[in-house]
Protein backbone atom coordinates (compact mmCIF):
# COMPACT_ATOMS: atom_id res chain seq x y z
CA UNK A 1 0.00 0.00 0.00
CA UNK A 2 1.23 3.19 -1.18
CA UNK A 3 1.66 6.16 1.71
CA UNK A 4 -1.44 8.92 1.76
CA UNK A 5 -0.22 11.99 -0.40
CA UNK A 6 1.39 14.90 2.03
CA UNK A 7 -0.09 17.66 3.21
CA UNK A 8 1.88 20.22 1.38
CA UNK A 9 0.75 18.76 -1.68
CA UNK A 10 -3.09 19.44 -0.75
CA UNK A 11 -5.24 21.72 -1.73
CA UNK A 12 -5.31 24.05 1.09
CA UNK A 13 -3.16 26.92 0.79
CA UNK A 14 -3.23 27.43 4.11
CA UNK A 15 -2.39 24.63 5.16
CA UNK A 16 0.57 24.47 2.65
CA UNK A 17 1.97 27.54 3.72
CA UNK A 18 1.90 26.07 7.06
CA UNK A 19 3.65 23.14 6.38
CA UNK A 20 6.47 24.50 4.09
CA UNK A 21 7.37 27.43 7.13
CA UNK A 22 8.66 24.05 8.82
CA UNK A 23 11.59 24.23 6.83
CA UNK A 24 12.78 27.77 7.38
CA UNK A 25 13.19 26.35 11.02
CA UNK A 26 16.96 25.25 12.02
CA UNK A 27 19.04 25.49 15.02
CA UNK A 28 21.37 28.80 15.41
CA UNK A 29 25.01 28.29 13.89
CA UNK A 30 26.32 28.10 17.64
CA UNK A 31 24.43 24.90 18.42
CA UNK A 32 26.59 23.01 16.61
CA UNK A 33 29.36 24.14 18.62
CA UNK A 34 28.07 23.67 21.95
CA UNK A 35 26.93 20.50 21.52
CA UNK A 36 30.50 19.56 20.10
CA UNK A 37 32.00 21.50 23.23
CA UNK A 38 29.44 19.54 26.11
CA UNK A 39 30.55 16.23 24.43
CA UNK A 40 33.98 17.30 24.71
CA UNK A 41 33.60 18.83 28.13
CA UNK A 42 34.46 22.11 27.16
CA UNK A 43 32.62 24.75 27.49
CA UNK A 44 29.78 22.90 28.66
CA UNK A 45 30.27 21.22 31.91
CA UNK A 46 27.73 19.53 34.52
CA UNK A 47 27.56 17.03 37.14
CA UNK A 48 23.62 16.05 36.57
CA UNK A 49 20.66 17.54 38.24
CA UNK A 50 21.81 19.15 41.91
CA UNK A 51 24.91 20.51 41.35
CA UNK A 52 24.04 22.65 38.13
CA UNK A 53 20.96 23.20 40.31
CA UNK A 54 23.50 24.43 43.18
CA UNK A 55 25.42 26.35 40.79
CA UNK A 56 22.38 28.14 38.95
CA UNK A 57 20.90 28.36 42.65
CA UNK A 58 24.00 30.78 43.50
CA UNK A 59 25.76 31.72 47.08
CA UNK A 60 23.10 32.53 48.98
CA UNK A 61 22.43 29.60 50.60
CA UNK A 62 25.11 27.55 52.28
CA UNK A 63 23.98 24.21 50.80
CA UNK A 64 24.52 26.31 47.52
CA UNK A 65 27.76 26.56 48.24
CA UNK A 66 27.94 23.05 49.22
CA UNK A 67 26.47 21.60 46.25
CA UNK A 68 28.66 23.83 44.11
CA UNK A 69 32.01 22.64 45.88
CA UNK A 70 30.85 19.27 44.95
CA UNK A 71 30.45 20.84 41.13
CA UNK A 72 33.80 22.30 41.20
CA UNK A 73 35.82 19.17 42.61
CA UNK A 74 33.82 16.89 39.94
CA UNK A 75 34.72 18.99 37.26
CA UNK A 76 38.29 19.75 38.68
CA UNK A 77 38.64 16.35 38.47
CA UNK A 78 36.80 15.23 35.57
CA UNK A 79 37.40 17.88 33.23
CA UNK A 80 34.37 16.27 31.49
CA UNK A 81 31.56 16.37 31.45
CA UNK A 82 30.39 13.90 33.59
CA UNK A 83 26.57 14.41 33.05
CA UNK A 84 26.92 11.91 30.47
CA UNK A 85 23.67 11.36 29.42
CA UNK A 86 22.04 12.73 31.95
CA UNK A 87 23.83 16.16 31.80
CA UNK A 88 22.64 18.87 32.13
CA UNK A 89 24.39 21.25 30.16
CA UNK A 90 25.01 24.91 29.54
CA UNK A 91 22.64 27.20 28.88
CA UNK A 92 23.39 28.69 25.37
CA UNK A 93 22.15 32.12 26.30
CA UNK A 94 25.38 34.09 26.17
CA UNK A 95 24.75 36.88 29.03
CA UNK A 96 26.02 35.14 31.58
CA UNK A 97 29.14 35.42 33.47
CA UNK A 98 31.24 32.77 33.32
CA UNK A 99 33.93 31.40 35.74
CA UNK A 100 36.76 29.12 35.53
CA UNK A 101 38.03 26.36 37.35
CA UNK A 102 41.31 27.13 36.56
CA UNK A 103 44.01 25.01 37.71
CA UNK A 104 44.80 22.58 39.94
CA UNK A 105 46.13 25.24 42.48
CA UNK A 106 42.22 26.38 42.66
CA UNK A 107 40.91 24.81 45.77
CA UNK A 108 37.29 23.28 45.56
CA UNK A 109 36.25 26.07 47.78
CA UNK A 110 38.03 29.00 46.37
CA UNK A 111 36.72 28.04 43.10
CA UNK A 112 32.84 27.46 44.53
CA UNK A 113 32.55 30.88 46.17
CA UNK A 114 33.50 32.49 42.83
CA UNK A 115 31.42 30.50 40.69
CA UNK A 116 28.29 30.82 42.80
CA UNK A 117 28.90 34.25 43.23
CA UNK A 118 29.34 34.85 39.83
CA UNK A 119 26.26 33.35 38.48
CA UNK A 120 23.26 34.67 38.12
CA UNK A 121 19.35 33.10 38.61
CA UNK A 122 18.35 30.26 36.91
CA UNK A 123 16.14 31.33 33.72
CA UNK A 124 12.41 30.01 33.52
CA UNK A 125 13.32 28.18 30.70
CA UNK A 126 15.59 25.30 32.86
CA UNK A 127 15.46 22.04 32.10
CA UNK A 128 14.42 19.22 33.54
CA UNK A 129 16.45 19.67 36.61
CA UNK A 130 19.38 21.37 36.50
CA UNK A 131 21.85 23.58 34.09
CA UNK A 132 25.32 24.26 34.63
CA UNK A 133 26.93 27.16 33.45
CA UNK A 134 29.43 27.48 30.78
CA UNK A 135 33.04 26.87 31.99
CA UNK A 136 35.60 28.40 30.45
CA UNK A 137 38.47 26.63 29.18
CA UNK A 138 39.99 23.20 30.09
CA UNK A 139 40.16 21.99 33.35
CA UNK A 140 43.54 20.41 34.78
CA UNK A 141 43.30 20.05 38.68
CA UNK A 142 42.66 17.21 40.38
CA UNK A 143 42.26 17.29 43.68
CA UNK A 144 43.25 15.00 46.29
CA UNK A 145 40.03 14.32 48.13
CA UNK A 146 37.99 14.51 44.62
CA UNK A 147 38.39 10.90 44.09
CA UNK A 148 36.06 9.74 46.33
CA UNK A 149 33.22 11.90 44.93
CA UNK A 150 34.23 11.24 41.16
CA UNK A 151 33.51 7.18 42.32
CA UNK A 152 30.16 8.47 43.46
CA UNK A 153 29.14 10.92 40.61
CA UNK A 154 29.50 7.40 38.32
CA UNK A 155 26.63 5.87 39.48
CA UNK A 156 24.27 8.50 39.81
CA UNK A 157 25.60 10.15 36.19
CA UNK A 158 24.79 6.57 34.89
CA UNK A 159 21.22 6.95 37.23
CA UNK A 160 20.64 10.50 35.16
CA UNK A 161 21.51 8.66 31.69
CA UNK A 162 19.07 6.18 32.41
CA UNK A 163 16.45 8.75 33.58
CA UNK A 164 16.54 10.59 30.55
CA UNK A 165 16.99 7.75 27.88
CA UNK A 166 13.55 6.66 30.03
CA UNK A 167 14.80 3.29 31.42
CA UNK A 168 12.97 4.10 34.94
CA UNK A 169 14.02 0.75 36.38
CA UNK A 170 17.45 0.70 35.46
CA UNK A 171 17.67 4.48 36.51
CA UNK A 172 16.51 2.91 39.88
CA UNK A 173 18.75 -0.11 39.95
CA UNK A 174 21.47 2.31 39.28
CA UNK A 175 19.90 4.20 42.37
CA UNK A 176 20.14 1.32 44.70
CA UNK A 177 23.90 0.66 43.87
CA UNK A 178 24.56 4.24 44.35
CA UNK A 179 22.87 3.92 47.86
CA UNK A 180 24.51 0.92 48.70
CA UNK A 181 28.38 1.66 47.68
CA UNK A 182 28.04 5.05 49.18
CA UNK A 183 25.45 5.12 52.09
CA UNK A 184 26.46 8.15 53.62
CA UNK A 185 27.45 9.77 50.49
CA UNK A 186 28.09 13.03 49.49
CA UNK A 187 25.80 13.23 46.72
CA UNK A 188 22.66 11.75 48.41
CA UNK A 189 20.54 14.47 48.17
CA UNK A 190 21.04 14.77 44.77
CA UNK A 191 20.66 10.79 44.24
CA UNK A 192 17.05 11.26 46.60
CA UNK A 193 16.21 13.92 44.55
CA UNK A 194 16.31 11.80 41.23
CA UNK A 195 15.06 9.04 43.06
CA UNK A 196 11.51 11.39 43.82
CA UNK A 197 12.06 12.51 39.64
CA UNK A 198 11.82 8.77 38.78
CA UNK A 199 8.67 7.80 40.92
CA UNK A 200 7.26 11.49 39.30
CA UNK A 201 7.90 10.05 35.94
CA UNK A 202 5.98 7.03 36.86
CA UNK A 203 3.03 9.16 38.24
CA UNK A 204 3.58 7.17 41.84
CA UNK A 205 2.35 9.90 43.60
CA UNK A 206 2.45 7.68 46.84
CA UNK A 207 6.19 7.68 46.68
CA UNK A 208 6.81 11.06 45.66
CA UNK A 209 4.90 12.65 49.20
CA UNK A 210 7.41 9.74 50.90
CA UNK A 211 10.56 10.48 49.24
CA UNK A 212 10.02 14.55 48.77
CA UNK A 213 9.14 14.55 52.43
CA UNK A 214 12.63 12.85 53.43
CA UNK A 215 14.01 15.06 51.07
CA UNK A 216 13.12 18.00 52.64
CA UNK A 217 13.56 17.13 56.12
CA UNK A 218 16.91 16.42 55.72
CA UNK A 219 18.00 19.13 53.91
CA UNK A 220 15.38 21.77 53.61
CA UNK A 221 18.13 24.39 52.55
CA UNK A 222 19.38 22.54 49.47
CA UNK A 223 18.92 24.09 46.09
CA UNK A 224 16.46 21.74 45.03
CA UNK A 225 14.24 21.91 47.67
CA UNK A 226 12.37 24.12 46.13
CA UNK A 227 11.74 21.67 43.46
CA UNK A 228 11.03 19.20 46.00
CA UNK A 229 8.33 21.12 47.20
CA UNK A 230 6.92 21.74 44.12
CA UNK A 231 6.92 18.13 43.37
CA UNK A 232 5.17 16.86 46.04
CA UNK A 233 2.74 19.60 46.04
CA UNK A 234 1.91 18.59 42.19
CA UNK A 235 1.80 14.60 43.93
CA UNK A 236 -0.26 15.61 47.07
CA UNK A 237 -2.73 17.02 44.08
CA UNK A 238 -2.43 14.02 42.30
CA UNK A 239 -2.04 11.07 45.52
CA UNK A 240 -6.12 10.63 45.95
CA UNK A 241 -6.93 9.46 43.01
CA UNK A 242 -3.68 7.48 41.73
CA UNK A 243 -1.85 6.32 44.13
CA UNK A 244 -3.67 4.75 46.92
CA UNK A 245 -6.32 2.21 45.55
CA UNK B 1 3.32 5.17 24.23
CA UNK B 2 5.59 5.08 21.53
CA UNK B 3 8.20 2.34 21.42
CA UNK B 4 11.70 3.20 22.13
CA UNK B 5 13.19 0.05 22.59
CA UNK B 6 16.24 1.27 20.66
CA UNK B 7 17.20 3.31 23.59
CA UNK B 8 17.86 1.85 26.63
CA UNK B 9 19.88 -0.87 27.11
CA UNK B 10 21.03 -3.24 29.54
CA UNK B 11 22.72 -2.32 32.87
CA UNK B 12 26.37 -1.14 31.40
CA UNK B 13 29.17 -1.46 33.78
CA UNK B 14 29.55 1.56 36.14
CA UNK B 15 33.37 1.79 35.50
CA UNK B 16 33.78 4.42 33.08
CA UNK B 17 30.59 5.80 33.37
CA UNK B 18 31.40 8.86 33.66
CA UNK B 19 35.16 9.11 32.06
CA UNK B 20 35.97 9.15 28.81
CA UNK B 21 33.43 11.60 27.30
CA UNK B 22 36.47 13.37 25.85
CA UNK B 23 37.63 10.46 24.21
CA UNK B 24 34.17 9.94 22.82
CA UNK B 25 34.10 13.31 22.02
CA UNK B 26 36.46 12.65 18.66
CA UNK B 27 35.03 9.36 17.99
CA UNK B 28 34.62 9.65 13.83
CA UNK B 29 30.75 7.82 14.13
CA UNK B 30 30.05 10.58 16.89
CA UNK B 31 31.34 13.13 14.94
CA UNK B 32 29.81 12.10 12.07
CA UNK B 33 26.35 12.12 14.49
CA UNK B 34 26.81 15.51 15.13
CA UNK B 35 27.66 16.81 11.46
CA UNK B 36 24.80 15.05 9.84
CA UNK B 37 22.16 14.85 12.47
CA UNK B 38 22.36 17.91 14.64
CA UNK B 39 20.08 20.29 12.52
CA UNK B 40 17.41 17.28 12.14
CA UNK B 41 17.25 16.31 16.59
CA UNK B 42 17.26 19.80 17.15
CA UNK B 43 14.77 20.44 14.48
CA UNK B 44 12.56 17.34 15.73
CA UNK B 45 12.99 18.65 19.35
CA UNK B 46 11.53 21.87 18.46
CA UNK B 47 8.41 19.96 16.64
CA UNK B 48 8.24 17.63 19.75
CA UNK B 49 7.26 20.66 21.24
CA UNK B 50 10.05 22.35 22.77
CA UNK B 51 10.89 26.19 22.46
CA UNK B 52 14.13 27.16 20.72
CA UNK B 53 16.11 27.88 23.67
CA UNK B 54 14.79 24.94 25.42
CA UNK B 55 15.77 22.80 22.06
CA UNK B 56 19.22 24.07 22.47
CA UNK B 57 19.98 22.87 25.57
CA UNK B 58 18.04 19.38 25.22
CA UNK B 59 19.70 18.97 21.77
CA UNK B 60 22.97 18.74 24.13
CA UNK B 61 21.37 16.32 26.30
CA UNK B 62 20.25 14.24 23.48
CA UNK B 63 23.80 13.84 22.12
CA UNK B 64 25.43 13.63 25.37
CA UNK B 65 22.76 10.43 25.95
CA UNK B 66 23.88 8.92 22.30
CA UNK B 67 27.65 10.07 23.33
CA UNK B 68 27.05 7.58 26.06
CA UNK B 69 25.49 5.09 24.60
CA UNK B 70 27.31 5.14 21.63
CA UNK B 71 28.15 1.08 21.77
CA UNK B 72 24.70 0.51 21.75
CA UNK B 73 23.92 2.51 18.97
CA UNK B 74 23.04 -0.12 15.97
CA UNK B 75 24.83 1.04 12.71
CA UNK B 76 22.44 2.96 10.26
CA UNK B 77 20.21 3.27 13.39
CA UNK B 78 21.79 7.08 14.81
CA UNK B 79 18.98 8.74 13.33
CA UNK B 80 16.32 6.28 14.68
CA UNK B 81 18.56 6.68 18.22
CA UNK B 82 18.75 10.59 18.03
CA UNK B 83 14.64 10.49 16.90
CA UNK B 84 13.62 8.65 19.60
CA UNK B 85 16.49 10.05 22.46
CA UNK B 86 14.49 13.70 21.45
CA UNK B 87 11.15 12.25 22.21
CA UNK B 88 12.61 11.11 25.42
CA UNK B 89 13.63 13.87 26.05
CA UNK B 90 11.23 16.30 25.39
CA UNK B 91 8.32 14.24 26.93
CA UNK B 92 10.51 14.48 30.11
CA UNK B 93 10.45 18.46 29.76
CA UNK B 94 6.71 18.39 28.43
CA UNK B 95 6.03 16.35 31.83
CA UNK B 96 8.06 18.29 34.34
CA UNK B 97 7.66 21.64 33.44
CA UNK B 98 5.31 22.32 30.31
CA UNK B 99 2.21 21.69 31.07
CA UNK B 100 1.27 25.30 32.34
CA UNK B 101 2.57 26.34 28.99
CA UNK B 102 1.05 24.00 27.39
CA UNK B 103 -2.15 25.40 28.81
CA UNK B 104 -1.19 28.34 28.02
CA UNK B 105 -0.26 28.38 24.79
CA UNK B 106 -3.59 26.31 23.59
CA UNK B 107 -4.87 29.56 25.37
CA UNK B 108 -2.64 31.51 23.01
CA UNK B 109 -4.28 29.85 19.86
CA UNK B 110 -7.93 30.11 20.79
CA UNK B 111 -6.84 33.49 20.81
CA UNK B 112 -4.86 33.92 17.77
CA UNK B 113 -7.92 35.35 15.86
CA UNK B 114 -8.16 38.70 17.48
CA UNK B 115 -4.71 39.40 16.00
CA UNK B 116 -4.12 37.04 13.32
CA UNK B 117 -4.37 38.71 9.39
CA UNK B 118 -7.18 37.33 7.77
CA UNK B 119 -6.83 33.60 6.35
CA UNK B 120 -6.53 34.47 2.71
CA UNK B 121 -3.43 36.69 3.16
CA UNK B 122 -0.04 35.52 2.83
CA UNK B 123 1.34 34.48 6.34
CA UNK B 124 4.84 35.44 6.75
CA UNK B 125 6.96 32.88 7.44
CA UNK B 126 7.68 33.33 10.66
CA UNK B 127 3.92 33.80 11.64
CA UNK B 128 3.40 30.59 9.61
CA UNK B 129 5.48 28.83 12.00
CA UNK B 130 4.25 29.50 14.65
CA UNK B 131 0.97 28.38 13.86
CA UNK B 132 2.48 25.37 12.85
CA UNK B 133 3.91 25.32 16.32
CA UNK B 134 0.58 25.85 18.24
CA UNK B 135 -1.18 22.88 15.93
CA UNK B 136 1.56 20.74 16.44
CA UNK B 137 0.73 21.16 20.43
CA UNK B 138 -3.16 20.08 19.50
CA UNK B 139 -1.55 16.41 19.03
CA UNK B 140 -0.82 13.78 21.46
CA UNK B 141 3.11 13.02 21.58
CA UNK B 142 2.47 9.69 19.79
CA UNK B 143 0.92 11.22 17.12
CA UNK B 144 2.79 13.94 17.01
CA UNK B 145 5.99 12.37 16.21
CA UNK B 146 4.22 10.28 13.22
CA UNK B 147 3.42 13.35 12.14
CA UNK B 148 6.37 15.23 11.70
CA UNK B 149 8.44 12.61 10.46
CA UNK B 150 5.73 12.08 7.50
CA UNK B 151 4.48 15.39 7.22
CA UNK B 152 8.14 17.68 7.84
CA UNK B 153 10.63 15.06 7.44
CA UNK B 154 8.86 13.58 4.83
CA UNK B 155 9.94 9.47 5.74
CA UNK B 156 8.18 7.41 4.33
CA UNK B 157 5.56 5.00 6.99
CA UNK B 158 7.85 2.09 6.43
CA UNK B 159 10.90 4.41 7.53
CA UNK B 160 8.92 5.86 9.94
CA UNK B 161 8.23 2.14 11.48
CA UNK B 162 11.39 1.17 11.16
CA UNK B 163 12.60 4.61 13.25
CA UNK B 164 9.78 4.34 15.99
CA UNK B 165 10.20 0.28 16.03
CA UNK B 166 6.22 0.08 15.82
CA UNK B 167 4.15 -1.80 13.22
CA UNK B 168 3.76 -0.04 9.79
CA UNK B 169 -0.08 -0.54 10.26
CA UNK B 170 0.04 1.58 13.39
CA UNK B 171 2.04 4.18 11.72
CA UNK B 172 -0.72 4.38 9.14
CA UNK B 173 -3.20 4.85 11.99
CA UNK B 174 -1.87 7.37 13.93
CA UNK B 175 -0.49 9.29 10.66
CA UNK B 176 -4.28 9.02 10.03
CA UNK B 177 -5.14 10.31 13.37
CA UNK B 178 -2.73 12.93 13.17
CA UNK B 179 -3.67 14.54 9.94
CA UNK B 180 -7.66 14.52 10.92
CA UNK B 181 -6.81 15.92 14.38
CA UNK B 182 -4.18 18.44 12.44
CA UNK B 183 -6.85 19.22 10.08
CA UNK B 184 -9.28 19.98 12.80
CA UNK B 185 -7.53 21.91 14.46
CA UNK B 186 -6.49 23.90 11.33
CA UNK B 187 -10.17 24.20 10.09
CA UNK B 188 -11.43 25.60 13.93
CA UNK B 189 -8.34 28.32 13.32
CA UNK B 190 -9.52 29.59 10.12
CA UNK B 191 -13.21 29.85 11.33
CA UNK B 192 -12.10 31.76 14.34
CA UNK B 193 -10.05 33.82 11.69
CA UNK B 194 -13.01 34.61 9.33
CA UNK B 195 -15.15 35.33 11.98
CA UNK B 196 -12.68 37.50 13.24
CA UNK B 197 -12.53 39.02 9.92
CA UNK B 198 -16.30 40.12 9.45
CA UNK B 199 -16.91 36.65 7.98
CA UNK B 200 -14.60 37.12 5.12
CA UNK B 201 -12.06 34.58 4.05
Amino acid sequence: MSDPPRLREGSDPFVREVIASAHDDAPAAHVAGRVRRALSGGAAVSVGATTGTALAAGAAKSAAVVAVVKWAVAVAVAGVAVGGAGAYVARPTPTTTTTRATSASATPTSTATSTATATPAPSATATATAIARPVAGPVTAVGPSASGLMSELAPLDAAHAAFDSGDMDRALALLNRHDLEFPRGQLAPEALALRARIYEQRRDSRRVLELTARFLGRYPDHPQAPRMRAMAQAAAGGAGDRSNP
Amino acid sequence: MLSVEGVPGPLAPLEGSTGGLREQADDPRLVAMVRDHLDFTWRSLRRLGLPADAADDAVQRVFLVASARLADIDPGRERAFLFNTALRVASSEKRSFARRREVRNRDALERAPDTAPAADEQLDRHRARQVLEELLRQLEIDLRAVFVLYELEELSTAEIAATLEIPPGTVSSRLRRAREQFQAATRRLQARRRRGNGGMR
